[in-house]
Order: C-alpha cells, then structure tokens, then sequence
C-alpha cells in the first residue's frame, strides 16, 4: 500500500508540468482509487480514475504539498467523482443497452470470474451492513490507506467524528463475520462450508 | 473492535508492531478488500489513461503553466534526492539486510542522476548556446559595413536564412548565392538535428528515470518473493527500452555530424564562389558543426548511461537473486498451508510479509477455503 512517502519527488516533477512526475503518481495510486471506487460501486472505476487524475493535472497549481497531501487530495477528487456517479445515476436510469454488462465477465476466463464475484459479492454484503459514512470511512482507511485526519478532510468531517464512525463501523463487522461466514479462527484458518453453523 | 488509532495505522500502513486479535482481523480484512478490489491497472488502460494525462499535462503546459522540462538539472535531481531520503526497508526487502541490494539501488540512483544531468540541462544548454550563435550567423547577419571586395557585399543585417547581395558581378553573385543557400540550408538541418537529438535524450532519461524510479518504489514495497521476481523481470525489459532509446537519440546526433559535414563542403564551394564571403560562412557552418558534434556527444553520453543503467539493473536482478534474501529458496506460488499464526503473534503488515512461510501460507489457506466453499457451498447451504 503506497503512504505518499516515496511520491514528493513525483509531486514536484508533477507540478513543474514533468510527464514522468505524472506517470510515477499514476502507477502508484491509480489501483488503489479505482479499487476504492469499484468498493463503492461506481458503474465506470477505471474511467472514473483516469477523470481523476485528469482533473487533478489541471487542478495541480492550486494544490502545494508533499506525497501524501497529494495522495490525500486525489483522494479527494476521487471521493467528490463518486458523489457525482452517484448523483447522476440517481438521475438518469441505468444503462440497459446490450453493451452494459460487457465488461463484467470475460468470456476466456469465466471460472476466475465467478470465483472472484463470489468473493466480492460477500465482502461487498459484509460492508453494505454499514452506514454511507461507516463505509467511506473504512473504505478509506483500509483500501486508500489514508489517516485519520485525511480521511476526515476527504469527507469534511471533524476526527472525533471520523474515529467514531469508524469504531462503530469495525464493530458492525465483526458482527457480521459470523454471519457471512468469514469469523478469522485465532489460528488464522477460514472455516470451511461445512463447518460453519 | 476495538483497535488502538495507533495499531489501526500501522495495520494499514504495512508498519509492524500491531499485535492483538483486534489488529490481527483488521489486518485480515484489510487485506481481503485489498485482495478483492485493488488489482494493478491492465496494460492497455494504462496507456490510454497515461495518454490522456500526458495530453491534458500538455493542455495545461501550454495554457501558461509552467512549460514542462523547465526544472533544470537541479529538480530533475530533486525526486531522487527525496526518493532516497523516503527510503526505508519496508516489507520484502527488510528480511534481507542485504548490503548488497542497497548498494546496487543506490549505484542505480547515480547512474539515474548522472543522465539526468547530461539529458536535462548541462549539455544540451551548452549545444543549445552553440546551435543558437551557429544559427544567428548562418543568417548572416554581418552589421556595418563590409569590406570593400570585389563580387558580394552584405551592407546589412539580413533575416536568418537569407543572404543580401548588393552589388558584383552578377554571375559570381548567383555562384555564390546558390552555395551560400545550399550551405545555410544544410547548417539548418545540423542545428535541426542538433536539436532533435537533444530532445530525444532528454526524453529518453525523462522515461527511463520514471522507470527505474516506479521500479524501485515497486521492489521496496514488494509484497511477495514473486512480486519482486517479476520487478526484476521488468527491470531487464526496462533496461532494453532504454537502450533502444539512447541509441535512437546517438543516431539522431551522428546525422546531425553528416549536415554538418554538408554545411562546411557547401560553405568551402560558397567561399570558392566569393572569397569575401569565406570568413563569415566558414564560422556560420563551423559552428553548426560544433553544435552538431556537441549532439552526438550528448547523444553518446545518453547511450553510456544507457549501458550503465542495463548494467545495474542487471546487476540489481542478480543482486536480488543471490543476495540473503535467497530468493531461489522461496517458493514463488503459495505453498502448502501449513500452522498459521497465533492471534497474540504480531499482525504481519499490510503490504509487507512478516515471514514467507507465513505469507505463503495465508495465501495457499485462503484460496483453498475459497475454493471448498465454492465447490460444496450450493449444496450445504438451505
């Protein structure tokens, strides 16, 4: 997981108009905001990321700070698109042409396919359990590896507020890992179907 | 759950340190939405994005922001000067202890910013002065009066290219018109050539240390024995794509010698035609040439730190493989599963590996209990 050390470099040369300060900032937060966006559901992630970084290019005079205010910016940026996906879609019903769903399964390789909608579908039921808020936050933490206090500038929300929300988020979950059948045993092994109650 | 902000941060944050069955399933969740949705960008989009960005970065350059590449050799310094002061052992590399992977990656380091040096600033500042005086007296642009010769006379400054004939015998005067174009056309070419091979190693450098910079982000953040193999791998295609380049940008620079070379014959047949007309064209195409051999050396210079990059990149991969890490000993697809740790043990992680075994086992466990509920899942579940 990239913490923005590493990156200052990149975020100079990125500032001083440099290609290769941009190509260093998207190799290393590119997976990570299209991972938080396909978490949260965005119809597009990939294409949403590339507006991201698009738009951070043309934002980039205003912004000043090292790698990780950067990487907390884009962040940012990433967060208010998803607002916006979320906004539009509500507006405008869902895209029922034959070419919606063309990306969803590769047709070469459709056992991986199931196998890894298997496991987003439980751990994305996992966190639907939460609040909007519960979920961006530790969307946030764990997937973009944001701080406390990014993520609360990310959501324009005080700290306490943050930590609070993400207190009550956790507990939800550890909830719901039995229920979902994914209780971490002390040891560390999964349960197996058959096992579970 | 209740986790410490402290041990939640080092969780996320592949710090170690965080121990407890809190932070162990933290940890393990963490890494299971990392698992589910964060996979690296495939090829193709990344091109396309990296395209996009590379175009809106131009828009932005050219709508007053600051133009790219006019940082100078001292910023073009500065990433790598922050890149190794953020160094730190994270995660793979930190079970090695190996000197020897540290030395290699900080010689990759010089060799990065010695080429940076020659591809952004010294040496094409240095042609791009000698280009721009060849150029200003290419034109011929000779103030004041001329001697009183026989045959051309420039009386006044002239527009780059052009040569003012005043006054002579009018066939001496178009002999040495023609050759004196023919020559301006050719040093124009040189300074052109000069210019593009400038250009080339600049961008060559600019590519190659974005390259070797994500590369050696890659191989500190490694997650895996596998992952780093396969940085290493990349490390070694890098290496060609930069050789490739640099002996573009060398080829570049040796025909901006061949205008030269042309410059100077059209200049002595320009000179043959008026002797008045030597001295001035002579220093004209002289210094196209100079500026053209100033391009082929950055040019050479371009193509040795090439060699030098493939060299320690190679000489990184071996050092990876041979170093304590012992790479050849690991396995580099999940291992059997064998005893996972014990909740009190400290959490490995996330993005780093506390152990191989431990990290191989973790791995080998999960898709196998992934893989048994998929095949018994349908048929136990009411």
């Amino acid at each position: 997981m990239i913490d923005g050390q590493g990156l200052d470099g990149a975020v100079v040369a990125a500032k001083d108009g440099a290609d290769w300060g941009w190509t260093t900032l998207y190799r290393a937060l590119a997976p990570t905001i299209t991972g938080y966006l396909k978490a949260q559901g965005a119809r597009d992630p990939e294409d949403v990321t590339a507006e991201v970084f698009i738009q951070a290019v043309k934002g980039i005079d205003r912004f000043s700070g090292d790698g990780a205010q950067f990487k907390s910016w884009i962040f940012c940026i990433a967060h208010n698109k998803l607002v916006d996906d979320v906004r539009r879609r509500r507006r405008r019903p869902e895209d029922l042409s034959p070419d919606a769903g063309r990306n969803l399964v590769h047709p070469s390789n459709v056992e991986d396919q199931v196998m890894r909608n298997l496991s987003d579908g439980r751990i994305r039921e996992m966190f639907s359990r939460l609040t909007v808020d519960q979920r961006n936050v530790l969307y946030l933490r764990m997937i973009g590896g944001l701080t406390l206090e990014e993520v609360a500038r990310v959501l324009g929300k005080p700290s306490s507020a943050v930590k609070a929300l993400q207190r009550r988020g956790l507990g939800a979950i550890k909830r719901e890992l039995p229920v979902q059948g994914y209780q971490f045993e002390p040891s560390g092994r999964l349960p197996a179907m058959g096992e579970m109650t | 759950m209740n986790i410490s902000d402290e041990d939640f941060d080092k969780v996320i944050s592949g710090k170690s340190g965080a121990s407890g069955p809190e932070a162990t399933e933290v940890a393990r969740i963490t890494r299971r939405l990392n698992s589910t949705y964060v996979s690296p960008m495939p090829p193709a989009t990344e091109a396309k994005h990296l395209q996009a960005i590379r175009q809106a970065n131009a828009g932005r350059s050219a709508a007053g922001s600051k133009p790219a590449g006019t940082s100078g050799p001292l910023s073009v310094l500065e990433p790598f000067k922050n890149l190794l002061a953020g160094m730190r052992p994270l995660g793979f590399l930190q079970l090695s202890g190996s000197t020897a992977v540290w030395a290699v990656v900080a010689a990759l380091f010089l060799v990065s910013t010695t080429g940076g040096l020659a591809a952004a600033g010294v040496l094409p500042e240095r042609m791009q002065s000698a280009v721009s005086s060849a150029a200003r007296t290419v034109g011929i642009q000779v103030p004041g009066p001329a001697p009183a010769v026989p045959g051309i006379q420039v009386s006044e400054p002239a527009a780059p290219g052009q040569v003012k004939v005043t006054e002579g015998d009018p066939a001496a005067q178009q002999a040495a018109l023609a050759a004196a174009e023919q020559a301006i056309a050719a040093a124009e070419q040189a300074q052109r050539a000069a210019q593009e091979a400038a250009a080339t190693s600049a961008r060559c450098m600019e590519e190659s240390m974005a390259q070797v910079s994500a590369l050696v982000e890659g191989i500190l953040g490694a997650t895996s024995p596998a992952q780093a193999q396969a940085m290493v791998a990349q490390a070694k295609t890098i290496g060609t794509n930069v050789k490739a380049c640099s002996d573009q940008a060398s080829a570049i620079g040796r025909n901006g010698v061949v205008f030269a070379a042309q410059a100077a014959e059209l200049a002595q047949k320009a000179s043959g035609a008026n002797p008045a007309m030597t001295p001035e064209a002579l220093a004209s195409v002289q210094s196209a040439g100079q500026a053209a051999r100033m391009a082929e050396t950055s040019a050479s210079q371009a193509l040795n730190v090439s060699r030098s990059i493939v060299d320690n990149v190679s000489g990184l991969a071996a050092s990876l493989v041979s170093s304590s890490i012992g790479l050849q000993q690991l396995p580099t697809a999940p291992a059997p599963a064998g005893p996972a740790p014990a909740a009190s043990q400290p959490v490995p992680p996330v993005g780093s590996v506390a152990s191989p075994p431990v990290w191989a086992n973790w791995g080998a466990d999960y898709s196998n209990q992934i893989m048994r509920s998929f095949q018994g899942g349908a048929g136990r579940r009411r």
